[in-house]
């Protein structure tokens, strides 16, 4: 496996495309839930939490995209190849690659579960896996560019979603927003935690970084999509606060989607309906992006077909889903996810950071002493 | 390979369709409008619904009322499915009526469990039925076709504007807890022989109807809640007014004036709560309106700017002392119907929110309320 | 009749395996004229060629006849066998005696039709000319408009057993025309029996074969074609046929019509706007009917709701299979029209439509509202200016109503997000076929999408410049990224 890899020109796509893609990896069905955690975990200051997680993930984003500009034009594969060795980088390599199969399984057994309780208590979850497997298929078999295009269309589908939840502002009690006041630090901690499993998705920018065409531009796009998200994600979190009482953010599952509920024109109620129906899209393009991730993965290692892999990694996905069925199995399976995300988005770029710090000045002394004086990778 | 795949995918599309799920055809649903909750003697549910359901003979009414016995609101709907030609489909219901009954038996959290169900909307309208609702439902009407759909104009005409508090599912879950949010006022309806009338609005403190509060009272603390609210208002000046206010001097056609009763129109209000002291629970509630003065009994001389200010004045002390006692009645039957808890709790650390009972520091309270005038128009004529 | 032109008779007869259909004329002992009956014209014939060729003396070679004759295009050929061929498309061949050259002289009149008003696509502005079958005639038109030495012709002829003639237009630019060498070589290399039209032409020459919509569009109008060209796309003209073959589009170009360009700004814009919700309407309205009356009544409002039971009271089937009755009762209608020998039939069948929907109400079949979604789908259908796409709406809606019957609003989604996927994977000559919206690009959705009054004066949009070569293998490698990234 080569280090650095760049993709033939026609593969390549501007960074301003990177905006897309990376709002559309951490936007997903998490939308419609993550208030009802952070709130639980740390009460009307939610809001807070979410700017605080906000931050650390543009922090974050900033670290990743410095270690990626080390190399020429690598990713995270080719990353852990080079500084950890054969053996270890695949095994790192193939961690990653479980971490996104248990989230596609995640993605869909969530969106499953909204799909039958909302719109058909009695739709085989099968029916729902097929439908979301052949787009998934379709999409991530016709190739980066392809997968970026419905992430284009998701962005618009996003922004719509949120200019529909103006509406429950009529009924906003602002005072709920009050007192400003972080007494208990840890529980903060806990929602900026919680908010944080929201947030991931941006470490797609380890694996989209060589197909962008100016990478100089990626770190301007990669955060101001971040900074997308984490408006959308601010918004919603205070419209929920503001139209929620407490007990309502404490019982209600999907308070996104009640946030719908109200919308009403002389034509059309209801609104969610139309919302989660759509939310397909949204759903298909995080898998698409996933799918394609872990073909490439497997491609880069071993040299795999990746429809081969999509295939498999579908069979995989739909087989783990339908033995989920249980509403505590789903909050297992989101909790057990919410971990390894945790660790490794945020902690693990920023470890990463350190080690490939170390490793390039150790080389650099090395090929000083050696006399050899190559071009130096090491300015940051 | 590409025709392989099209085939699967067109395999595949075939055999899902053979996994039909269960249809909700609008001419073979009976769809509810409306659903009341009566309390028996033996603390069960009456509940009574309203429905829509496709008749063949078009001389049968489009609209039938059934009412069934239970235990909890949920097994209402098995015994219903029971009793109707179609299936039940409850993801229409506009009005929710409740019986008076029903809060004194501490059974209004059977309501709040319905928003559970994902068919119910938020926007579903509460009403409280003075003499039952069943009453209300089941009575054969002459003039009203459908009384679940015309319930549901009517509140909805009387609370988008009007004076009428709105009590949607949304706001009517949403405090259970001892926290500190504003209780609930809920309108009150009741039949008067053919005629249903909305007569005002009750008074909650923890899911009990505490008082009634008048269409005025009403109107006050609906703007007084942040709501938009118009308000046809009459009020009658003695002469020891008019002259207190100054107002006497401004009468040219009659020097002589007794009593003066003025017909204005309230087209815009705004309310807000101040604390002016939090230690001492010290409130002030302001009422921002805009009237729109409709008729006066005696002629009055609106060109005079000084005749205005003294109208304005006696006007504001009026219309003060109404809300005081709007504000005095909140607090004598200690209902927070307005929100002066949440603007306390915006207020307050949230450590010290723990020791709060608000039933209990709410009567120990100080709100005073105050009007403010802006008198927009005087109709077509000065 | 000598015994010269007896022998070019039975020369003749041999290469085309029969003796009829063609004219012999002997003049004088040395010269044969022979022509295919009613394909030339006679008076130029006889004022030019007969006239010129009687009482003369003997001629040495057939290159002093062609001085005689004063007719431009008349050319030598090496031998009859070859110029059979030119016999057959209307020709006159000039053989003199003692030597094997023959002479070919243009006095071809092929019938044809002057040029007319346009038909099938009529705007109330912009000229009132149609192509015809002749492809001179087209030509004539088309130069009418663009009298630039940029603009280029390149005749074609395709491999064909019916020896078609086309030629292919396009405007030589600052930099070359990237997609010419792409349709120059699909247009060498495919091979086929027989070529009558145009439109079949086109298929043969589209990116993605199995797609439904359509890449390249058709067009009468010359303007049109002259737009087209000066957009940077290339036209292809085939002969007898009055459409042209306007290509690569991408799918927005379907929607827009010359028109939009023709009228203010403003009213171009407000045109495009209405077509482009004729289009949502078109294919979402009767299946967001079905799904709801099927499976999210709640959707409905109340006001709305009880309308809607009362008119479907007395219908026996359920909503998916009332919609489909009545829509293939419109495509039944619209066929029939399209059959019809006058352009009448489309209007009539439309009013056809109108009265059997009436009388299916009365007898209980569909309910009123249903007969109303279904005009205003079919209307919408109608307003898309390209006829193909409007036909692949057309067909398109058949698919999302048995999924809106079957799986509600998210089989509607499911098949939305299915095309929207389909529509990103095709090209348009190696060009992301939906190109203002992806790859998102500011230019050409605020001067081609919306059509502001200073891009009149833009004729280049993005589709069509700056475009690497090879297409045909950009369009491969678009489809199986994956498997060939390395």
């Amino acid at each position: 496996m080569k280090i650095n890899d760049v993709p033939r020109k026609n593969l390549q796509f501007h960074a301003f495309l990177l905006f897309f893609a990376i709002s559309s990896a951490q936007i997903g069905v998490g939308i419609f839930s993550f208030q009802r955690s952070i709130f639980q975990a740390c009460g009307h200051i939610a809001w807070i939490a979410v700017i605080i997680a906000g931050l650390i993930a543009h922090l974050i984003l900033w670290s990743i995209i410095k270690i990626l500009q080390k190399y020429e034009s690598a990713d995270l594969f080719g990353i852990h190849y080079d500084i950890f060795g054969k053996y270890a980088g695949v095994v790192l390599n193939i961690l990653f690659l479980f971490q996104y199969i248990c989230t596609i399984v995640a993605i869909m057994r969530n969106y499953i579960e909204i799909i039958q309780v909302w719109i058909f208590p009695d739709i085989p979850s099968w029916v729902v896996i097929i439908l979301l497997s052949i787009l998934t298929f379709y999409t991530s078999s016709g190739g980066i560019r392809v997968i970026l295009g419905v992430c284009v269309i998701q962005f618009t589908i996003i922004l719509m979603t949120v200019l529909l939840s103006f509406s429950p502002l009529e009924y906003a009690v602002w005072n709920q927003l009050l007192p400003i006041e972080v007494d208990n630090i840890k529980e903060l901690i806990n929602g900026v935690m919680r908010m944080g499993f929201s947030l991931a998705g941006f470490e797609v920018v380890w694996f989209l970084y060589p197909f962008v065409r100016n990478k100089q531009k990626a770190m301007l796009h990669a955060h101001h999509s971040l900074g997308f998200t984490n408006i959308v994600y601010l918004f919603l979190t205070i419209v929920s606060l503001v139209y929620f009482s407490a007990d309502q953010l404490q019982e209600g599952l999907w308070p996104s989607i009640d946030i719908l509920k109200i919308v009403k024109y002389t034509y059309l109620e209801r609104i969610e309906f139309i919302v989660i129906s759509i939310w397909m899209v949204v759903t298909m393009s995080g898998l698409a992006l996933f799918i394609w991730i872990i073909g490439r993965g497997c491609k880069r290692m071993w040299n795999l077909k990746p429809n081969m892999i999509a295939i498999i990694t579908l069979m995989l996905a739909f087989v783990a889903n339908i033995n989920i069925d249980e509403h505590v199995e789903i909050k297992q399976l989101n909790a057990f996810i919410g971990m390894q995300v945790i660790a490794s988005t945020f902690i693990y770029p920023v470890l990463l950071s350190f080690i490939v710090m170390i490793v390039h000045s150790y080389r650099q002394r090395k090929n000083n002493e050696g006399g050899q004086q190559h071009e130096s990778m090491e300015d940051i | 390979m590409k025709a392989w795949r099209t085939f699967s995918v067109a395999l595949i599309a075939i055999s899902m369709l053979t996994a039909c799920m269960k249809t909700n055809i609008i001419e073979e649903i009976s769809i509810v409008v409306a659903l009341g909750f009566d309390v028996n003697k033996d603390q069960t549910f009456r509940v009574t619904s309203s429905f829509l359901e496709s008749q063949t003979e078009p001389k049968l009414n489009k609209e039938r009322s059934v009412s069934v016995h239970t235990k909890t609101s949920q097994g209402a709907q098995q015994l219903f499915t029971q009793r109707v030609g179609y299936e039940l489909a409850y993801g229409q219901i506009r009005v929710l009526l409740l019986d008076p009954k029903l809060f004194e038996a501490q059974k209004a959290n059977e309501i709040q469990l319905l928003s559970r169900d994902p068919l119910y909307g938020d926007m579903i309208k509460i009403v409280i039925a003075d003499q039952g609702a069943a009453d209300i439902l089941e009575h054969r009407y002459n003039s009203i076709p459908n009384i679940g759909t015309y319930l549901n104009n009517m509140l909805d005409h009387n609370t988008n504007k009007s004076w009428s508090p709105v009590m949607t599912m949304h706001e009517f879950s949403k405090d259970k807890s001892e926290d500190l949010y504003r209780e609930k006022v809920i309108p009150i309806m009741e039949r008067q022989g053919e005629e249903i009338e909305i007569t005002g609005s009750a008074l909650l403190q923890n899911s009990q109807i505490v008082g009634r509060a008048s269409a005025q009272e009403s109107f006050y603390i609906k703007s007084l809640r942040g709501e938009d609210a118009e308000f046809p208002y009459e009020v009658f000046f003695t002469k020891q007014q008019l002259i207190e206010s100054g107002m006497i001097h401004h009468f040219p056609r009659n020097e002589n004036v007794q009593d003066v009763s003025l017909a204005f129109k309230i087209i815009n209000s705004k309310g807000h709560i101040h604390v002016t002291d939090l230690d001492k629970l010290e409130f002030k509630a302001t009422v921002n309106v805009e009237i729109d003065i409709q008729g006066i009994s005696e002629y009055y001389n609106f060109q005079d700017s000084r005749a205005i200010a003294a109208l304005k004045k006696q006007l504001r002390s009026t219309l003060t002392t109404h809300l005081q006692q709007v504000l005095d009645k909140i607090k004598q039957v200690n209902s927070d119907c307005v929100g002066f808890s949440e603007r306390y709790r915006s207020m307050i650390p949230h450590s010290k929110l723990q020791q709060t009972n608000w039933i209990e520091l709410f009567p120990t309270s100080t709100l005073q309320g105050d009007v403010n005038i802006k008198l927009i128009r005087t109709g077509t004529k000065e | 009749m000598s015994f010269y032109s007896e022998s070019i008779r039975n020369k003749l007869k041999e290469i085309l395996h029969s003796g009829d259909g063609f004219v012999v004329r002997g003049i004088g002992k040395s010269f044969a004229v022979s022509y295919v009956a009613g394909m030339v014209d006679i008076h130029q014939l006889n004022m030019h060629v007969l006239e010129c060729l009687t009482d003369k003396g003997p001629v040495e070679s057939i290159e002093n006849v062609r001085e005689w004759i004063a007719i431009g295009e008349c050319e030598v050929m090496p031998s009859l066998h070859e110029a059979t061929e030119k016999l057959l498309s209307g020709y006159a061949v000039v053989s003199l005696a003692g030597t094997p050259h023959i002479l070919v002289v243009n006095v071809m009149k092929i019938p044809t039709r002057t040029p007319s008003v346009p038909t099938i696509e009529s705007t109330i502005y912009g000229p009132a000319i149609s192509f015809t079958e002749s492809m001179e005639l087209n030509i004539a038109l088309l130069r009418s408009y663009i009298s630039s030495e940029n603009l280029i012709q390149e005749s074609i002829q395709l491999a064909t057993e019916t020896n078609t003639k086309t030629n292919i237009f396009y405007m030589m630019g600052t930099e070359t025309n990237p997609f010419i060498d792409t349709i120059r070589s699909r247009m060498k290399t495919c091979r086929f029996k027989g070529l009558i039209g145009s439109p079949m032409l086109l298929q043969l020459l589209q990116d993605n074969q199995y797609s439904l919509f359509p890449e390249m569009s058709l067009s009468e109008r010359p303007d049109v074609a002259a737009q087209a060209l000066l957009e940077g796309k290339i036209v292809i003209f085939v002969e007898g046929n009055a459409q042209v073959i306007i290509g690569p589009n991408s799918f927005f170009d379907f929607f827009y019509s010359i028109e939009d360009r023709y009228s203010l700004w403003g009213v171009g814009i407000f045109n495009r706007t209405l077509r482009s919700m004729a289009f949502f309407i078109s294919i979402y309205l009767t299946p967001l009917y079905v799904a709801a009356l099927t499976f999210h009544y709640q959707m409905i409002p109340l006001t709305l709701i009880v309308p809607l039971i009362e008119s479907r009271t007395t219908i026996p089937f359920p909503p998916l299979l009332e919609t489909l009755i009545l829509e293939i009762t419109i495509e039944l209608l619209r066929e029939a029209g399209a059959r019809l020998p006058t352009k009448v039939g489309q209007t009539m069948s439309i009013v056809g439509a109108i009265v059997v929907g009436q009388a299916a109400v009365a007898a209980g079949f569909t309910s009123n509202t249903l007969i109303m979604l279904i005009a205003l789908a079919a209307l919408g259908t109608f307003t898309t200016p390209n006829y193909r796409m409007g036909a692949t709406l057309r067909i398109i809606r058949f698919p999302m109503l048995i999924v809106a019957g079957t799986l509600g609003l998210p089989g509607i989604a499911f098949l939305s997000a299915l095309i929207i996927v389909h529509l990103l994977r095709m090209t348009s000559y190696g060009k992301p076929y939906l190109f203002p919206i992806y790859p998102p690009n500011k230019d050409g959705f605020i001067n081609n999408m919306l059509l502001t009054a200073s891009s009149l004066f833009r004729f280049r949009t993005d589709l069509t410049k700056n475009n690497r070569a090879s297409f045909r293998t950009a369009a491969r490698r678009w489809f199986s990224s994956n498997e060939k990234d390395e």
